[in-house]
């Protein structure tokens, strides 16, 4: 049998093609300047513009640049040393949040998720005005108390979620088997709220790792972060090793996603 | 009530786990809350606070700042034209890059939960990585589009389409679009949540009595996802208020907004006392717009 | 070898905030038998189970296990298998790995423990699923690994709170054979939750009623299917035909219609307020021209249930009585008949009413 044009196309309308599309258009929307970063880091020239070549010199001399390798030292120490902080110290009011009744429960949990509410920048200039007299500003402590606090909503939020729910009557079972209760947290409530703690962990780290707003203002000579190296590369001296120094950015979250959704699926790692 | 432990759904924790804490919770809850609220503290309250404190202070000739409570910084805000078209602006940007992530995320939102795409895993982690990567590499890589001789000119003049250059950089236009790409997937994430918890039987409901797949839509799925748009709207606006990597690389000296406007009174004019000051104008509209939402949220309830 | 022990519950009382889920219940479990806490939802079953297993604090009381004084032994060393209605096994381990925990926080040596574990897994016929992720289990599957973890420690008792509520029909009446089977092998003392009276009568050696916190009746499946002690038993436990009156002393009971009723022999001489309970299925429909005794009635209705006949007969003072027949018994009988009924007296009992009773 054959449809008429105009029939076929209702059908594939009501199917969704039409809805299909624009919703493909809009990922490609989204991802589009990663794209654009990847198609610069080829450029055979010293200019950052189409490539009429294919090269992979830049990223040669990203990895032999002092300044940037430093960066990525620098980044990646600060963002991990908070991820774990924000992780531990996150588990643990969560827990206590998602157990117990307090008195300031309520407008503690309330306050831990609002750093993601507030601008980076009024908190990097409150950070600033008061690490400055401490002088503790511009060391790697500053950049992993900021880290921490902007991180630590994400696993309150994360591990909460999880916790909230989890079965508990399967460490009433551990406990009945004997087990008193510190094998229970090690053995059951530990390996159950894994996941939960590893999308948490993963979530901290990346946004650590790519803060520009607070970062800017904590960083010192010795404690340049990647975002804050790039922001400044583009500012004054664009060349193409910002693109390679993109795309490896790219790789390193694309690792942690890969790792993250080959142990608990992407659905557990993004909580969908 | 006798037992004072209880667990967050008000049902009372009991049983074992109770025993073991009812002579400690005390300690056990103080030990278990209290390095994040030291966190929050030091870290969190204590720096807003003496950001608001320092706003009200000046700086004396040498820069140095003195411990003179003045509303001068404020003053001057209110009674710079410049510094009063910037918050224009930025209210401005900030209400259509809201409008555009808005609309382009419910569409990818729906598509996503209710299509049930066969990649779907895929294209949540296409929505999430750009996030992931940070917003410098996203600026970049806009910048790298927008130019007068970007990709996007490059494209048009290949095509034979390039008599005229289309404008991006330095323009509200370039920011908006730009703005828009890097708060979709927060957008999105937030309306999948709340398209999620929408009881597919409403809609197979309105359906089956006869309502058309676009009256079912209209009549049960946007009225119940309504204040779920409206949360993402606030906190879409919010972040779009704070723009800063975007709105220095694409918008330049030419198009200053507000988080910018901080970075270079405390950076470049050393002026900390006005660049507190503006930086808690930019949290105090945050913060109106955050309670504006939830006294509109409480009272419909 | 195992011990087998009692279980006794001084006077247990539990409060959540004011409700009062379990109020001043006193009891005594014997050893080897297998008891059944019967009851409507949120009479206290659970409660009470938990409080035995150590998960529920009791607010006052004590509990005894093997003549030991357990209320302030934590739940870890009383040495009680539980299953839970809704198994709570670990997601994250194998079958295997699920029945092995007790034993490994008993620090048993690993060769023990792989016989052991082999053991159980074959006493619920679950051996060859060893490896299996509880995913990837079935509901009765999962329903006997929980059995197999509970059991494989050789705990003093066996606690077991609707194990069978979340199979189908099917599986139910299996699992139940294999349940008590496996608790007359073993020779454990068990108690068990449900609110299932079937399940009760078919299953327990003694049943305990329970209502509002509080322990109706105490009995053998026959005695509280036969001898109800309250309205409530009688109610919850089987169908029944209640029938409020007033004896006389000597032997029978008017009811507000008038009607005279012959009391069982064993209750002859009771006088005052009482109710007499007669089962659905006591009753015989008879042709009114093949007896002369027995009560007048007409048919006001009839359900069809494959083996059985549900019959609505309306006596002639006006009270209507439910009797299950026998199909082939009452096949052709229509709505409208005439018909007499005939019991036994015997087979009816007597409840005396208390007076402070509504
Ligand atoms: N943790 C708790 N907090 C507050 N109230 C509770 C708690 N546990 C039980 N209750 C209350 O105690 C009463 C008895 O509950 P229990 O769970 O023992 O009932 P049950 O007989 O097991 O019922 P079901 O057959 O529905 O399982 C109920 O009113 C219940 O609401
Ligand atoms: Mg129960």
């Amino acid at each position: 049998m054959k449809l008429s044009l105009r029939l076929r196309l209702k059908r594939w309308h009501y199917r969704g093609g039409l809805m299909t599309i624009f919703s493909i258009a809009i990922f490609i929307f989204l991802c589009i300047p990663l794209i654009v970063a990847l198609i610069m880091s080829v450029n055979p020239e010293a200019t950052l513009g189409y490539p009429k070549g294919f090269s992979l010199k830049w990223f040669g001399v990203l990895l032999n640049d002092e300044s940037w390798m430093g960066a990525y030292r620098v980044s990646i120490q600060s963002a991990f040393l908070a991820a774990l902080l924000a992780l531990v110290n996150g588990t643990l009011f969560a827990f206590a949040n998602s157990r117990f009744k307090y008195r300031l429960k309520g407008p503690l949990a309330t306050l831990a998720l609002s750093p993601l509410g507030v601008p980076g920048i009024v908190l990097g200039v409150g950070l600033l005005l008061m690490l400055n007299p401490l002088s503790i500003n511009g060391t790697m402590s500053a950049l992993v108390i900021a880290f921490t606090v902007i991180t630590v909503p994400y696993v309150v939020r994360t591990v909460g979620a999880t916790l909230a729910v989890y079965d508990r009557s399967v460490e009433e079972a551990a406990l009945t088997l004997g087990a008193n209760e510190i094998e229970t947290f090690f053995r059951i409530t530990l390996p159950m709220i894994a996941p939960g703690l590893l999308s948490a962990t993963i979530l901290a780290f990346v946004f650590a790792f790519g803060n520009l707003q607070v970062a800017i203002f904590l960083t010192g000579i010795d404690t340049v972060t990647v975002p804050v190296l790039m922001y400044s590369v583009l500012e004054f001296e664009a060349n193409p090793t910002i693109a390679a120094a993109a795309v490896l950015n790219i790789a390193i979250v694309t690792v942690a996603l890969v790792i993250g959704t080959r142990m608990v699926g992407a659905r557990n790692l993004l909580r969908f | 009530m006798d037992n004072p432990i209880a667990d967050g759904g008000g049902r009372q924790l009991s049983g074992e786990l109770a025993n073991y804490f009812r002579g400690r919770k005390g300690v056990t809850i103080t030990a278990l809350v209290s390095p994040v609220a030291l966190l929050l503290l030091f870290s969190y309250v204590v720096p807003v606070a003496i950001l608001a404190g320092v706003s009200f202070l000046s700086q004396d000739a040498r820069g140095a700042i003195t411990p003179d409570f003045t509303l001068g910084n404020f003053v001057r805000f209110f009674s710079d034209p410049w510094f009063l078209f910037t918050l224009g602006r930025s209210i401005r940007i900030a209400f259509f890059v809201t409008l555009m992530a808005i609309t382009l995320g419910y569409v990818a939102a729906y598509y996503l939960v209710f299509k049930q795409p066969r990649l779907f895993e895929f294209y949540l982690i296409l929505v999430v990585a750009p996030v992931l990567v940070g917003n410098v590499v996203r600026a970049f890589g806009w910048q790298m589009l927008m130019g007068d001789s970007g990709l996007v000119n490059t494209f048009l003049w290949k095509l034979g389409l390039g008599e005229h250059t289309l404008r991006f950089m330095y323009t509200e236009t370039g920011i908006i679009i730009a703005d828009a790409s890097t708060l979709l997937p927060l957008v999105i994430l937030i309306l999948m949540g709340v398209l999620t918890r929408i009881d597919p039987a409403y809609i197979e409901a309105a359906k089956a009595l006869g309502a058309s797949g676009r009256r079912a839509f209209m009549n049960v799925t946007l009225p119940l996802s309504l204040s779920g748009v409206g949360a993402a709207s606030v906190i879409c606006f919010t972040l779009a208020l704070g723009t800063f990597e975007i709105a220095v690389l694409i918008g330049g000296k030419r198009v200053q907004m507000i988080a910018p406007l901080v970075y270079e009174q405390i950076t470049y004019a050393f002026n900390w006392t006005m660049g507190a000051a503006v930086a808690m104008v930019l949290l105090v509209v945050s913060v109106v717009g955050i309670v504006i939402h939830d006294i509109a949220f409480r009272s419909k309830k | 070898m195992r011990d087998v022990v009692s279980i006794r519950l001084e006077d247990i009382v539990k409060r959540f905030g004011d409700v009062k889920a379990v109020n001043h219940v006193a009891l005594t479990f014997d050893p080897g038998k297998l008891y059944v806490l019967l009851g409507p939802s949120g009479c206290g079953k659970t409660t009470t189970l938990r409080m035995i297993s150590g998960l529920e604090e009791l607010t006052s009381g004590s509990i005894y296990i093997g003549g030991e004084d357990v209320t302030n032994v934590p739940v870890h060393e009383r040495d009680l298998g539980f299953v839970f209605q809704q198994y709570a096994l670990f997601p994250h381990m194998s079958v295997e790995n699920n029945v092995a925990f007790g034993l490994r926080m008993r620090r048993y040596p690993s060769t023990e423990i792989d016989t052991r574990v082999k053991a159980s897994l074959g006493l619920v016929q679950l051996s060859g699923l060893e490896r299996r992720r509880i995913r990837q289990l079935s509901g009765g599957q999962q329903q006997r690994v929980a059995l197999a973890r509970a059991l494989v420690t050789e705990p003093r008792a066996l606690l077991l709170d609707e194990p069978l509520s979340n199979l189908d029909k099917n599986l139910r009446d299996d699992m139940r054979g294999q349940i008590r089977d496996i608790q007359k092998r073993l020779g454990i003392t068990t108690i068990m939750v449900t609110h299932d009276q079937t399940e009760a009568l078919s299953m327990a050696d003694e049943i305990v009623v329970m209502n509002n916190g509080l322990v109706e009746q105490v009995g053998t499946p026959e005695d509280i299917y036969r001898r109800p002690s309250s309205l409530f038993t009688a109610h919850f436990v089987g169908a029944a035909n209640i029938i409020e009156g007033i004896a006389n002393g000597n032997g029978s009971m008017v009811d507000s219609a008038g009607v005279n009723y012959r009391l069982p022999a064993d209750r002859k001489s009771l006088s005052g307020k009482v109710a007499m309970m007669i089962r659905p299925s006591d009753i015989q429909i008879l042709d009114k021209d093949l007896v002369t005794d027995g009560l007048d009635g007409t048919v006001l209705s009839s359900m069809y249930f494959g083996a059985t006949r549900k019959v609505i007969v309306r006596l002639e003072g006006g009270r209507d009585l439910s009797i299950d027949t026998n199909e082939r018994e009452t096949r052709g009988i229509a709505d409208g008949d005439i018909v007499k009924l005939y019991y036994e007296t015997d087979s009816s009992h007597v409840i005396r009413i208390p007076d402070d009773h509504g």
